[in-house]
């Protein structure tokens, strides 16, 4: 499965292509489709991404994880285009020898996506009105550098 | 001639995919684009302080200068996930 699609997240081809029998932990997350936001109800959202640099992100945060944690597979995948309410938009898959690992794998995983990768929220709301969700600006090695010296 | 790129809340606000820049010195640092940007469309101005740039899959920095052949590609704040 490729690392961005505009197909539904298959959990169980994640899990197939991550299977470790030195593993005795498995960490999923999954950021699903809700029905509000701010205060208002959705009916639906449309994800956007900038192709070429969405890929090489996500691509990037895998190895990452892999060097930052004793964690052994990690895999991470984002829907784009247009979702129902309750449909996933992101999976995280992360398997370890041990949970803690696992679940402070998959952690750095979801919160350094949410600031590094080039994707963009357009929620429709119930009373017909729409806007982009406003985010964080996207992390670069710059800020991260300045970041890392205070 | 440069084609910037804009996703997100910029097209909205553009009403465009992509904008079409001339008259720039050569060659232009990305904080150049961003002031005739903001000068030419103004509408795009209030955006342009927290957006990031990119060239193909890779980020350029403000004080980089580009090669105009290639779109300048402008990310505003990211919400993925």
């Amino acid at each position: 499965m490729s690392r961005m699609t505009e197909q539904p997240l298959d959990m169980g081809q994640l899990l197939r292509e991550t299977e470790n029998d030195a593993c005795g932990a498995l960490v999923v997350f999954g950021g699903i489709v809700r029905n509000h936001h701010a205060g208002k109800g959705v009916s639906g959202m449309s994800y956007s991404a900038y192709g070429p640099m969405a890929e090489k992100v996500l691509a990037e945060l895998e190895q990452e994880t892999l060097q930052k944690f004793p964690v052994s597979e990690c895999r991470i995948v984002h829907r784009t285009g247009d979702l129902a309410i309750g449909e996933a938009s992101v999976l995280v898959v992360v398997r370890a020898p041990h949970r803690g690992d696992a679940f402070d794998g998959a952690r750095y995983a979801i919160d350094t996506l949410k600031v590094r990768l080039p994707v963009w929220k357009h929620d429709f709301y119930e009373d017909g009105s729409d806007a982009y969700q406003d985010g964080v600006p996207l992390e670069t090695a710059a800020s991260r550098d300045a970041e890392n010296s205070q | 001639m440069l084609t910037v790129e804009l996703f997100g809340v910029l097209q909205q606000a553009a009403g465009d995919r992509q904008l079409q820049l001339d008259a720039l010195p050569e060659p232009p640092t990305v904080a150049a684009v961003l002031d005739q940007l903001a000068r030419r469309h103004p509408a795009l101005a209030p955006h342009l302080r927290r957006v990031a740039c990119a060239q193909g899959d890779s980020l350029v920095r403000q004080d980089q200068t580009i090669d105009t052949s290639r779109p300048l590609v402008l990310l505003p704040p990211v919400s993925g996930g």
